[in-house]
C-alpha cells in the first residue's frame, strides 16, 4: 500500500533537501517507488531529483491551458532513479492565494489519479509555516497519513516545530493523520541533540534521526543533485539511507501533544539558546 | 393665551395622563426621536421639546442656526399637532404647560434612551 | 418581556429574543426584540449578504455608472432586476450588469490583471459612461486584490474616469445592513466634496434614502421641484455620481430610508453641518407633513400649502373608495428594514387595515422601535424572521393581505394568503399623494382578486362548474357594503395613468428663485 507522507518545518531548515535526499535514499538503498509533489509556490522541491530542471508546474498549466487541460503527461516529470515530481506551483508573492493553489493542485492530481497503487511513498513538500487552510491539505482526509517535521536545535525552529503540531492536532481527529517523528537537520548548535531529544519527547514523539551537517550535502546542491546521486559512497549518503530506513520501518506514530508558550520558553531557557 | 379663569388644578394624575397622550403622538407620529445614537437622541428631544414648549406657551422661537431650524420644524409641526388633537392644551397655564412638558421629556428620555432596549446606542461610531 | 417563540422554533430557543408581542401598557422598555445580530445556525434565515446590500440596494440605483462586481458571475447575476429602480436615462444601470468573472486561477494567481482588462473594456463598450462602482466580493476579498490601488492607476491613466471602490465583501455583516453601512462610509469618505457643484436655487436639499422604486423619486422630485427647491442629489434612486460627489453643498439632508442611509446624513451633519431631517414619503398625511417641514426649513410654507391643497383635492376621494373598501382588513407589514415603521401607523389610519405583525429581514433595534411604537396594541413584532414562522404567524394572524418580498411572498400564496412585494412593489410607485391611492389599489386588488375564488374549486373531479367562483373583485368587495357608500357621489377609483411618471420627466418648471447667485455676483464670478 501506498504511504503518503508529509513533510513540514520552519521556512530555510532544509526541508526541501531533507525530503529530496531522503527520496533518493529509498530508491537507490531500498528500491522503493516514490513520487514527490512540491507544495511549495516557489516549485522548489523537486530540483535536485530532476538535475534543475525546471519543470512546468500545475498551476502554470491551469493559469495557461484550464484546468481541464492538465494531465499527467503535462505536469509529471521522472528524475533520478524514476521518481516521480510534480510542482503544484502558485502565484508570485503578494497577490492570490498560495493556499487555495494547494488545495486545487492536489484536488487536480487526484482527479487524474496520480497517485498510483504501485507507488510505495508519495512525499508532499509542503511551505514551512501553515498559515492558512490551504497549506494543511496535504493532511486533511484521505491525503497524507504521516507527517515528518524538518527541525534543528535552533529556538525558531522548534517553535515552528510545535506550531506544526498544533495544526496536525486540528486534523489528526478527522483524517486519522499522525506525527512520524522529527528529523533533527543539525545546525550544530549547543547541546543540539539533547534538546530536540527533550522537546520531542515532551510532545510525545521521537527524534527519528539526527542528520549531521556536512557540506558534501551543498556541494551535491551545487551540482543539482543529491547526495546519495552525487557521491554514494560519502558518509552523508549513508545517514540520510539511515533516516530512509527508520521511515520505512516507522511504526510509532502519535496524535503529538504539542506545548505552551510557557513551557516551551522554560525548554529554551533552559538550554539557554534564548541568548 | 390671556387667563380669563382660574386654572382647574393639575394633579400629578392628570400631568402623567396628559403625558401620555402627548407621549403617543410622537411614538406614532414622529421620527425625530429615534436617531441611531444616544447622543443624538439627547440633543435631539432636548432641542426640539425645548422649542416645542416655548411655541405650546406662546413665546416667539427665532431659530438662527440651520441646526435650529431643522429643530424647529419638528417642534412646530410638533406644537400643531399638539393644539390641533389636545383641546384641554389651551386650558392649561404656561406653568402647567412646562410641567407636562418636562414630564413629558423625563418619559421620553427614559423611553428611547436611559431605558432602551435599543444595544446600539452607545456604539462608537455612525 | 413579552418574547414570543413560535412552535417551529422551539428547537431553536435562541429564536425567543427575536420576537415579541406588544401587550396592552407595554412600551420599548418591555417589548423589544434583539436586532441586527448573525443569523442563528438552523433558522432558515430571509436575509442577503452585504455584497448584495451595497450592490444591489444601495449602489446600483445610482443610475450614470458600469456597475461591475469583482467575483465569480453569479454575485451579480443574482443582484440583478429583480428591484425595480428606474432611472430617467433609460435605465442604463437596470439593464446592464457587469463582472470580472473571476475563474480558479485568477483566485491562485491573482485577479488584478482581470479586473483592469474588465474595467476597460467595459468602457470602451459604453462610451457614453465615464463613471464606475466596482464592488468587491468574497472570492476578491479573500485573495486581498487592491481594487483601490488599480483605481487609481486606471484613474492616473484615464483623467476622464472616475471609479469608486466598495469593499463590502458577502461576509462583511450579519446581513444586507452591513453593505449599507459599508458604502454609506465608503462614499462620504472616498467621494463626497470632490465636486463643486451648480447651486441653482436658494433652496438645496440632498434626498437620501430614497431608490427610485417604479418611479417614487420622480414624484417626490416633482413636489420638491415645485416649491423651487433643488434636489442637488438623490441618495441614490436616479442619483447621479457627480451630483452625489456634491452632496456636502446641500443646506438640508432630507432623510426618507433611515435604515439605509442614515450613516451618511449622520456623517454629513458631523463634518459638514448639514442637518438632518426625517420623512416619511408614504401617505397623505405623512407626506403633507413632510412637505411642510422641508417648506418651513426654506420659508415656503405657502408653496407647500398650495401643493398640499391641489394633491389632497385630486386624490382623496380615491384614497377613500379604497379606504371604505379596505376598512378592518388585516394587514402583515413584512419588509426588508424601514418600510414597516414607514407604514405601520399611517395605513391604519388613512387605509382603515389594521396591521397585525410588523417584520424586518435585515432592520435593525432602531427600526423595531419605530415600528413597534407606531403598531397597535397586540401587533407580532419579528426580527430576521424564518419562512417557518411566516407561515405559523399567517395561520395565527389570519391576515388579509402581506406586504413582504417574493420568496416569502410566493410560499405564501400557496395557502392563499395574497402578497404585495415590499420591495420592488406591484404597480407603483407608491409614494406620494397618488402612490399611496397606487399602494390602495394593489391592496384592494390582491385583497379582493377573484383567483382566490377560483382556487377554492376542486377541479381534480369531474367538470369544472362555470356557476361558481366566477366573480370579479367589486363584486366581493361592495357586497355587503352600505348604499351611500357603495354608491358615494364623490368617491372613485383610481383614475390616474397605467404610467403616471414618465410625463413627469418632461414638465416644466419655472425657474428656481435664486438671489444668493447674484449676491454674490459682487464678491466673485458665478460658477460658469
Amino acid at each position: 500500500m501506498t504511504r503518503k507522507i508529509a513533510f513540514y518545518g520552519k521556512g530555510g531548515i532544509g526541508k526541501s533537501t531533507t525530503q529530496q535526499n531522503t527520496a533518493a535514499a529509498m530508491t537507490h538503498y531500498y528500491n522503493q517507488k516514490v513520487f514527490i509533489h512540491g507544495c511549495d509556490p516557489k516549485a522548489d522541491s523537486t530540483r535536485l531529483i530532476l538535475g534543475g530542471k525546471p519543470q512546468e508546474t500545475l498551476m502554470d498549466v491551469l493559469r495557461q491551458d484550464g484546468a481541464e487541460k492538465v494531465t499527467n503527461d503535462k505536469v509529471i516529470k521522472a528524475g533520478f532513479n524514476g521518481i516521480q515530481c510534480v510542482e503544484s506551483g502558485g502565484p508570485e508573492p503578494g497577490v492570490g492565494c498560495a493556499g487555495r493553489g494547494v488545495i486545487t493542485a492536489i484536488d487536480l492530481m487526484e482527479k487524474n489519479k496520480a497517485y498510483t497503487d504501485d507507488l510505495d511513498f508519495v512525499f508532499f513538500d509542503v511551505l514551512g509555516d501553515v498559515v492558512c487552510g490551504g497549506f494543511a491539505m496535504p493532511i486533511r482526509d484521505g491525503k497524507a497519513q504521516e507527517v515528518y517535521i524538518v527541525a534543528s536545535g535552533e529556538m525558531m525552529a522548534i517553535y515552528a516545530a510545535n506550531n506544526i503540531c498544533k495544526g496536525l492536532l486540528k486534523y489528526a481527529k478527522q483524517s486519522g493523520v499522525r506525527l512520524g517523528g522529527i528529523v533533527c537537520n543539525s545546525r550544530k548548535v549547543d547541546r543540539e541533540r539533547e534538546f530536540l531529544e527533550e522537546f520531542t519527547a515532551a510532545i510525545g514523539t521521537k527524534m527519528i534521526h539526527f542528520v549531521p551537517r556536512d557540506n558534501v550535502v551543498q556541494k551535491a546542491e551545487f551540482n543539482k543533485k543529491t547526495v546519495v546521486e552525487f557521491d554514494a559512497t560519502e558518509n552523508q549518503a549513508k545517514e540520510y539511507g539511515e533516516l530512509a530506513r527508520k521511515i520505512i520501518e516507522n511504526e510509532d506514530f502519535v496524535v503529538p501533544t504539542p506545548l505552551s508558550m510557557d513551557e516551551l520558553e522554560a525548554m529554551v531557557v533552559k538550554y539557554g539558546i534564548s541568548d | 393665551m390671556a387667563k380669563k379663569n382660574p386654572q382647574p388644578e393639575l394633579t400629578d394624575e392628570l400631568r402623567d395622563e396628559y403625558r401620555e397622550l402627548l407621549l403617543d403622538h410622537i411614538m406614532k407620529k414622529c421620527l425625530w426621536q429615534f436617531h441611531s445614537r444616544a447622543w443624538d437622541r439627547e440633543r435631539q428631544n432636548e432641542n426640539i421639546l425645548a422649542m416645542t414648549t416655548e411655541l405650546l406657551c406662546g413665546t416667539e422661537v427665532s431659530p438662527a442656526t440651520p441646526d435650529e431650524r431643522c429643530y424647529y420644524v419638528d417642534a412646530f409641526d410638533l406644537a400643531r399637532a399638539y393644539r390641533n388633537k389636545f383641546t384641554w392644551l389651551s386650558e392649561l397655564s404656561t406653568d402647567q404647560i412646562r410641567e407636562v412638558m418636562a414630564a413629558l421629556k423625563t418619559k421620553l428620555d427614559h423611553v428611547t434612551i436611559h431605558g432602551s432596549l435599543n444595544a446600539e446606542l452607545t456604539d462608537a461610531h455612525y | 418581556m413579552p418574547y414570543h417563540l413560535f412552535k417551529c422554533s422551539e428547537t431553536i430557543p435562541e429564536r425567543e429574543k427575536h420576537a415579541v408581542i406588544k401587550g396592552e401598557g407595554e412600551d420599548l422598555t418591555s417589548a423589544l426584540p434583539l436586532g441586527y445580530l448573525n443569523t442563528i445556525p438552523g433558522t432558515l434565515s430571509e436575509r442577503g449578504c452585504a455584497y448584495c446590500g451595497a450592490k444591489h440596494v444601495i449602489g446600483t440605483p445610482m443610475k450614470d455608472v458600469i456597475h461591475l462586481s469583482h467575483g465569480p458571475v453569479g454575485c451579480t447575476y443574482d443582484t440583478w432586476q429583480t428591484k425595480r429602480y428606474i432611472s430617467d436615462n433609460d435605465n442604463f444601470q437596470l439593464k446592464y450588469t457587469f463582472a470580472s468573472d473571476m475563474k480558479e486561477k485568477h483566485v491562485v494567481f491573482g485577479a488584478e490583471d482581470l479586473l483592469r482588462k474588465s474595467i476597460l473594456e467595459a468602457f470602451e463598450a459604453h462610451p457614453e459612461i465615464d463613471r464606475m462602482t466596482i464592488y468587491q466580493t468574497c472570492a476578491s476579498a479573500l485573495i486581498g486584490d487592491d481594487m483601490e490601488a488599480l483605481a487609481a492607476e486606471i484613474m492616473d491613466e484615464h483623467p476622464e474616469y472616475d471609479i469608486f471602490v466598495v469593499n463590502s465583501p458577502g461576509f462583511g455583516g450579519p446581513s444586507q445592513s452591513g453593505g449599507h453601512h459599508k458604502i454609506n462610509i465608503a462614499w462620504v469618505n472616498d467621494k463626497v466634496g470632490t465636486v463643486e457643484p451648480e447651486i441653482k436655487s436658494d433652496y438645496v436639499i440632498n434626498y437620501v434614502g430614497e431608490y427610485n422604486i417604479q418611479g417614487d423619486q420622480f414624484l417626490m422630485h416633482d413636489y420638491f421641484r415645485r416649491m423651487g427647491i433643488q434636489i442637488l442629489s438623490t441618495f441614490t434612486g436616479n442619483g447621479s455620481y457627480d451630483d452625489l460627489r456634491a452632496m456636502h453643498k446641500a443646506d438640508l439632508n432630507v432623510l426618507e430610508c433611515a435604515r439605509s442611509a442614515e450613516y451618511i446624513c449622520n456623517e454629513l451633519r458631523v463634518r459638514y453641518g448639514i442637518p438632518r431631517l426625517d420623512i416619511d414619503g408614504f401617505g397623505f398625511e405623512t407626506m403633507a407633513g413632510a412637505l411642510r417641514k422641508v417648506a418651513m426649513f426654506f420659508g415656503l410654507e405657502d408653496k407647500a400649502e398650495e401643493i398640499i391643497a391641489e394633491e389632497e383635492a385630486r386624490w382623496r376621494p380615491e384614497l377613500e373608495w379604497y379606504r371604505a373598501r379596505l376598512q378592518d382588513k388585516k394587514v402583515c407589514l413584512w419588509p426588508g428594514g424601514s418600510k414597516l415603521w414607514h407604514w405601520a401607523n399611517v395605513i391604519h389610519e388613512e387605509m382603515g387595515v389594521n396591521v397585525v405583525s410588523v417584520y424586518t429581514k435585515f432592520g435593525h433595534q432602531g427600526d423595531m422601535e419605530k415600528g413597534i411604537a407606531r403598531c397597535e396594541t397586540g401587533a407580532l413584532a419579528i426580527d430576521d424572521p424564518n419562512e417557518l414562522e411566516g407561515m405559523e404567524a399567517i395561520e395565527m394572524l389570519e391576515p388579509d393581505c402581506i406586504f413582504t418580498g417574493k420568496r416569502p411572498g410566493e410560499v405564501a400564496k400557496k395557502v392563499r394568503t395574497p402578497y404585495l412585494n415590499a420591495h420592488a412593489y406591484h404597480n407603483g410607485p407608491w409614494k406620494g399623494w397618488e402612490g399611496w391611492v397606487r399602494f390602495a389599489r394593489d391592496i384592494y386588488n390582491a385583497i379582493y382578486n377573484p383567483i382566490h375564488e377560483l382556487s377554492l374549486l376542486d377541479i381534480s373531479t369531474g367538470e369544472i362548474p362555470t356557476d361558481v367562483g366566477f366573480v370579479t373583485r367589486q363584486m366581493l368587495s361592495d357586497v355587503n357594503l352600505p348604499d351611500e357608500i357603495r354608491n358615494h357621489p364623490e368617491w372613485r377609483e383610481y383614475t390616474g395613468d397605467y404610467d403616471c411618471v414618465t410625463p413627469l420627466m418632461d414638465r416644466e418648471y419655472p425657474d428656481y428663485p435664486f438671489t444668493r447667485g447674484e449676491a454674490s455676483d459682487g464678491e466673485k464670478e458665478p460658477a460658469a
